[in-house]
């Protein structure tokens, strides 16, 4: 558990008085209004409740096993156990499957596993949840290594009989797909209904969804679920949901819903309760109950990004670059607008995990779209969440997604395509159509955006706005300069040779988006909520002399816009001082009231009253191929192994470049030679930032399952937790070329 | 840009499915229950001979989960592929239309090529042109998840993308062929568009891809086209499984059951992805050939048929064709009425309450595999590919080459095509001919010319049946 010391203390005492979450206290102390109610199992059935797993048989290796099989000498029947643990050795690649099987017959089965190759013992855990449900008798287990020249050794094999609570997601929650999205659910059981207690107060609703997983479900069980909330004088508000799982109801998600207007007093008792026919226990998953009033005092949310969104292409920034984004320009002047700020990255997810944790790239170890962060992390939605925040997010690519980088943690429900991208409209729509299940409660959204991202491909009335209709950007005689290398026209301008056509349909994606987010920030909760506008990214336009790409690390791709508006705050402020876009999650942490000293980074606030920071600004490029230092006018590129952009411009390892970009912006003139004391200066600034590279990576490796080491460690089992690899981004004892100019 | 996911269908035309089936599966309670839009999994294998499955009688080939699969659903003893051939075959059964009506008639010929000129006169990408829509994109629209792992050749550029035809997801290679065994640069696959090198035996790698597909989206309807390249050439196992066969003396059908052990095992694996997912009784498999065996080139047997991949005789085009649904469709059953592949998109489509399937050249299936419809009204099938033309009535099939040997065949007593009786039932004869013509005509002309040996196959053709020089009959 993350919590802050405050939150913990709140914690404890609600779980003492056995009552929830009741976070979301505003700064200015007001009465909570709004809760998730925490739920846990009313206290006489959880006393009566064996927690622990019961080992149904254990077999060493040499017994009973014949080449890659364990015979059993019993009959089983299949629903004695419903998990199989194995301890195996495998030195080379391959992966682990099990068969059942009777006399002979094969009967059940379960996929492969791929195995850690390894020269220590591993454990292998096969969840079974589904066994229960099959009247089938076993008299052979197959442990099946298959790959090309498997190496292995078995040990031991388990069955194991856990209660079927145990193989639920816990009350903490677990993200849980279906649909195409997640949704941060509990489980319960018709054993052990669950409870809490909640403040009271006028016009309160609960509302939540409630999905009958297709793992878990039970045949003819026709499960209901009873959802009782109850006042101090035995007031009664009831529904009884009859949940089909995906055959009743069109959606996966059943929602659930009470109005507990009738209800009076202080406080509400809850009661979750699932029903069953037949002896078998059900099982179902919850969102944990929402509890909304009408008036909440604590900020609405929204964080939006828009991906490869240039800073200088946007109305109110008055550049060469002409938009029609009116609902932008608005926020900026009922807000404020930093005109200096940068990204910590030029890569899609890196730069969303640094914003949504305060840990730049280089810390967080995740530095490509495929990373996965790690649990551990913390981040700006999980805090959110526990102040009693819904917390939605909806990313239009699906890298960002539930099936993507992990950001999905602390969220209460993340969509994202399955495949491709989402239009704005098409994310817009997912997230409006969240909106009425988080009326009344204090919502942290974040909304991210791919329209600006390549291909540039504006739909319908946008498409071709700012290019003349005369004029046929495909046709030799369109551009007169110099052609572009192929290898920047990629899709749908492959052949182009007039630039300007794409950045014309760049900017009119830009018209786009805008038009779309229209609909989102003229609603009243986010006029007057917390609202902030940036970018994961930029995007070149012949900076670094690279198109329509956001390769490198140069102003074109780091310079992000950022607008930020909140309840009381300045009113179309303009901010010159340089900032980092990795200080928001902090910042929209305080400007909703909530003390963030231990959340990584500085608050922009200090920006908005007036400091003006000389610090030095870094940023560490994707795939760490360089890392660059932006201080005083000037940028110092430092290239981490030899590399290329898109085949050409080709840098060597340790090459160090130096750019003068208050005059040079497009870091066209490289002044590594003629500067030597200034490129000297900012590389011992930058080393001296890489070598430093502070606290373990983010990123995801092995088990992250704490309920299943836990439960892995009550069967004699322990699971060493592989070291992180903290090799530093650059060798202080370097003797090549580039580093002996400097260091010789 | 992405489609976007469309509401599922409502609770009143997902009801009538339910009463279209009106059970659900045997360990349910006796109340019907309505069913929902059913998983749908389409393995669709690679040149895979006609006798080469235990369940076929294979006592050289071992498939016993297959044969289990095959078991637990139904046989559908006549079916057919609508061409002898890969790319084709593939275009009918993700269209549900005969490949012939849009011109994808035969494989894109080696060394195809269009220059840009070309491509302003309006010669043809080599590709499934995008005038059509696939299966995939139908069911996306009907709130499927969609994945494609495997074989595609259906085109290689982007417009003809697995994921530019409805797929969400693909695993797999563009082209007709790969390397099986890993080494450095091979087999060369890509996972949703992005290139890699696959580590592991391709099959097996398939299987995993696929078990993983089933895992990640079991709370939600999904289509999942698994398109195992094995056994088509190039002929590669692993040695483990090799060893095995080491009884089969004759190299390449030892590697033959080496590689369909594999794939096997894999079958059995996305089965029991399936099952412990808890989601058999609501997913319907289709198990299908792409052809008959290439028997001249990876050991395969087609018979009791004769002909192999690239004849329209028996052997190129009927294929395994089995279907299961666990409490849907009953364990064990034969279903004997011709039916080809085309059918699946329409099946498909009927089940998961999509849009209509217009155009098509095949017919939904479902009530015929429940056994609500005990008998399909009697049909005609159609086939050209390239000079071949066929058709298939009741007992009869039309046989005819370049319109100089056309023959007759009663296929009830005689499956292997050896007696032309085209003299002896003239009427039927005629009547056939006359159909097949009437059907040509609603055809285009083929994408592309293939250069074929003519004189040989005609040649073969006419020792067979005892053709004089002196013209049909």
């Amino acid at each position: 558990m993350k919590l802050v010391s405050q939150s913990l203390s709140l914690f404890a005492a609600l779980l003492l008085a056995g009552c929830g979450d009741s976070g979301g206290d505003d700064r200015r102390g007001e009465r909570a209004l709004h809760h998730r109610v925490q739920l846990s199992p009313s206290p006489e059935v959880s006393a009566a409740i064996d927690e622990a797993p019961t080992l149904v048989k254990r077999y060493e290796a040499g017994e009973g096993v014949v080449n890659r099989a364990w015979s059993l000498d019993d009959d089983f029947d299949v629903r004695a156990f419903n998990q199989i643990v194995v301890s195996l050795t495998s030195t080379k690649q391959a992966r682990a499957k099990l068969v059942f099987l009777r006399d002979g017959d094969r009967v059940f089965g379960v996929p492969s596993v791929p195995l850690d190759r390894s020269p220590q013992a591993q454990v292998v855990v096969f969840e079974l949840p589904t066994l229960r449900r099959r009247d089938l008798r076993i008299t052979e287990v197959q442990v099946i290594v298959d790959g090309l020249k498997p190496e292995y050794q078995f040990h031991s094999l388990d069955l194991v009989s856990l209660p079927i609570h145990a193989l639920l997601p816990g009350l903490s929650g677990e993200l849980v797909s279906a649909d195409g999205q997640a949704r941060r659910v509990i489980g319960m059981t018709s054993y052990m209904p669950l409870e809490g207690v909640a403040p009271l107060s006028s016009g309160a609703k609960l509302t939540f969804s409630a999905l009958l997983a297709d793992k878990h479900r039970f045949p003819g069980q026709r499960p209901k679920l009873f959802v009782t909330a109850r006042d101090l004088d035995g007031e009664v508000v009831e529904r009884v949901i009859e949940l089909e799982g995906r055959i009743a109801a069109p959606e996966a998600w059943a929602p659930v819903s009470l109005d507990l207007a009738p209800l009076s007093g202080e406080e509400v008792w809850i009661k979750a309760a699932m029903e069953v026919q037949g002896e078998a226990p059900g099982a179902l998953l919850i969102e944990p109950p929402f509890l909304s009033t009408q008036a909440s005092a604590a900020p609405t949310v929204l964080l939006i990004t828009s991906d490869t969104h240039r800073a200088d292409v946007l109305g109110v920034a008055d550049s060469e670059f002409e938009v029609n984004t009116p609902n932008l320009d608005a926020l900026a002047s009922r807000g404020v607008r930093f005109v200096d700020c940068l990204s910590s990255t030029n890569v899609t997810s890196p730069s969303h995990v640094a914003i949504m944790t305060g840990t730049p790239p280089r810390d967080s170890g995740i530095i490509t779209n495929t990373g996965h962060m790690a649990s551990a992390a913390l981040t700006v939605a999980e805090r959110f969440r526990e102040h009693g925040y819904m917390t939605f997010a909806v990313a239009s690519v699906r890298h960002l997604g539930p099936l993507g980088t992990g950001l999905g943690q602390g969220f209460d429900r993340i969509a994202a395509p399955r495949s491709e991208v989402w239009d704005a409209e098409v994310s817009l729509d997912v997230l409006e159509s969240w909106l009425p299940d988080a009326e009344g409660r204090p919502l942290f959204a974040w909304l991210h955006l791919f329209d600006a991202h390549a291909p540039y491909g504006p739909p319908g009335e946008f498409d071709g706005r700012y290019y003349p209709e005369d004029k046929d950007p495909f046709s030799a005689t369109a551009h007169a300069e110099a052609e572009l290398h192929p290898r920047w026209l990629n899709g749908a301008i492959q052949g182009l040779k007039d630039p300007e056509f794409a950045v014309t349909q760049y900017r009119a994606e830009v018209d786009y988006l805008d038009q779309q987010l229209g609909r989102l920030l003229n609603l009243p909760r986010f006029k007057a909520g917390v609202t902030a506008f940036t970018a994961d990214h930029g995007e070149s336009f012949g900076g670094g002399g690279v198109w329509f790409s956001h390769v490198g690390l140069f102003p074109e791709t780091l310079h992000v816009p950022l607008l930020l508006s909140w309840p009381g705050g300045p009113e179309g402020a303009v901010v010159d001082s340089p900032v980092e876009h990795i200080n928001l999650g902090r910042t929209l942490l305080d400007l909703s009231g909530f003390q963030a000293d231990d959340f990584p980074g500085r608050s922009l606030l200090g920006a908005v009253e007036g400091e003006v920071s000389t610090q030095p600004r870094f940023s560490f490029s994707a795939n760490g191929k360089c890392a660059a230092v932006i201080h005083e006018g000037w940028q110092l590129t430092l290239n981490l192994r030899k590399h290329d952009y898109h085949g050409l411009l080709t840098r060597s390892h340790h090459q160090v470049e130096l750019f003068r970009i208050s005059s040079d912006p497009g870091c066209l003139v490289d002044l590594v030679d003629e500067e030597r004391e200034q490129a000297a200066r900012l590389r011992r600034m930058l080393v001296a930032w890489l070598v430093d590279t502070r606290g373990s990576s983010l990123a995801r490796s092995g088990n992250e399952d704490a309920d299943a080491l836990a439960q892995l460690a009550a069967l004699g089992y322990t699971m060493d937790v592989p070291e992180t690899d903290d090799r530093g981004w650059f060798e202080l004892d370097c003797d090549c070329q580039w580093c002996g100019r400097f260091d010789g | 840009m992405g489609e976007p996911a469309r509401a599922r269908l409502g609770v009143l035309s997902v009801l009538s499915l339910g009463a279209l089936f009106g059970c659900g599966s045997d360990e349910r309670s006796s109340a019907p229950e309505p069913v929902k839009q059913p998983n749908i999994v389409l393995i669709f294998v690679d040149d895979l001979g006609y006798a080469d499955l235990g369940i076929h009688g294979s006592e050289e080939i071992l498939t016993p989960n297959i044969d289990q699969l095959a078991r637990e659903g139904a046989r559908l003893t006549q079916g057919y592929v609508s061409a002898p051939q890969c790319s084709p075959a593939r275009a009918g059964i993700l269209t549900g239309r005969s490949q012939s009506r849009f011109g994808f008639e035969m494989n894109v010929p080696p060394g195809y090529s269009v220059s840009a000129q070309e491509l302003l006169d309006g010669k043809p990408l080599p590709g499934m042109p995008v005038s059509e829509r696939t299966i995939a994109q139908r069911l996306k629209a009907a709130g499927y998840a969609t994945g494609a792992i495997g074989k595609w050749h259906l085109g290689e550029e982007e417009e003809f993308h697995p994921m530019s035809r409805g797929f969400d997801e693909f695993y797999g290679f563009l082209r007709g062929g790969s390397r099986y065994l890993p080494s450095r640069r091979t087999p060369a696959v890509e996972r949703d568009g992005v290139k890699e090198v696959c580590r592991e035996y391709l099959t097996d790698a398939f299987s995993h891809e696929a078990a993983s597909f089933i895992e990640r989206h079991n709370e939600e309807p999904f289509f999942l086209y698994l398109a195992y390249n094995c056994p088509h050439t190039p002929m590669e196992a692993k040695p483990d499984e090799l060893k095995r066969f080491s009884a089969i003396k004759d190299e390449t059908r030892r590697t033959l059951a080496a590689m369909m052990s594999s794939m096997d095992q894999g079958v059995g694996e996305v089965m029991d992805a399936l099952s412990s997912s808890g989601i058999d009784d609501e997913t319907l498999v289709f198990f299908i050939s792409d052809n008959g065996g290439q028997t001249n080139k990876n050991g395969s047997l087609n018979d009791p048929f004769s002909g192999k991949k690239g004849d329209l005789l028996e052997g190129g085009i009927r294929v395994p064709f089995f279907a299961r649904w666990p409490g849907v469709i009953k364990a064990g059953a034969t279903l004997e009425h011709p039916v080809t592949a085309l059918d699946f998109a329409p099946t498909a489509l009927a089940l998961a309450g999509a849009d209509e399937a217009s155009g098509m050249d095949g017919v939904d299936l479902s009530g015929y595999l429940s056994g609500q419809t005990k008998e399909l009204a009697e049909r005609v099938l159609y086939w050209r590919f390239g000079e071949q033309r066929a058709l298939r009535r009741g007992p009869w099939k039309y046989y005819g080459y370049m319109g100089e040997i056309e023959l007759l065949f009663n296929l009830d007593e005689d499956p292997r095509e050896e007696r032309n009786v085209a003299r002896d039932h003239p009427s039927v004869f005629d009547e056939l001919r006359g159909l097949h013509a009437a059907w040509e005509a609603e055809l285009v002309e083929p994408l592309w010319d293939v250069p074929m040996n003519t004189s040989v196959r005609a040649k073969a053709l006419k020792q067979r049946y005892r053709l004089g020089t002196a013209g049909p009959r």
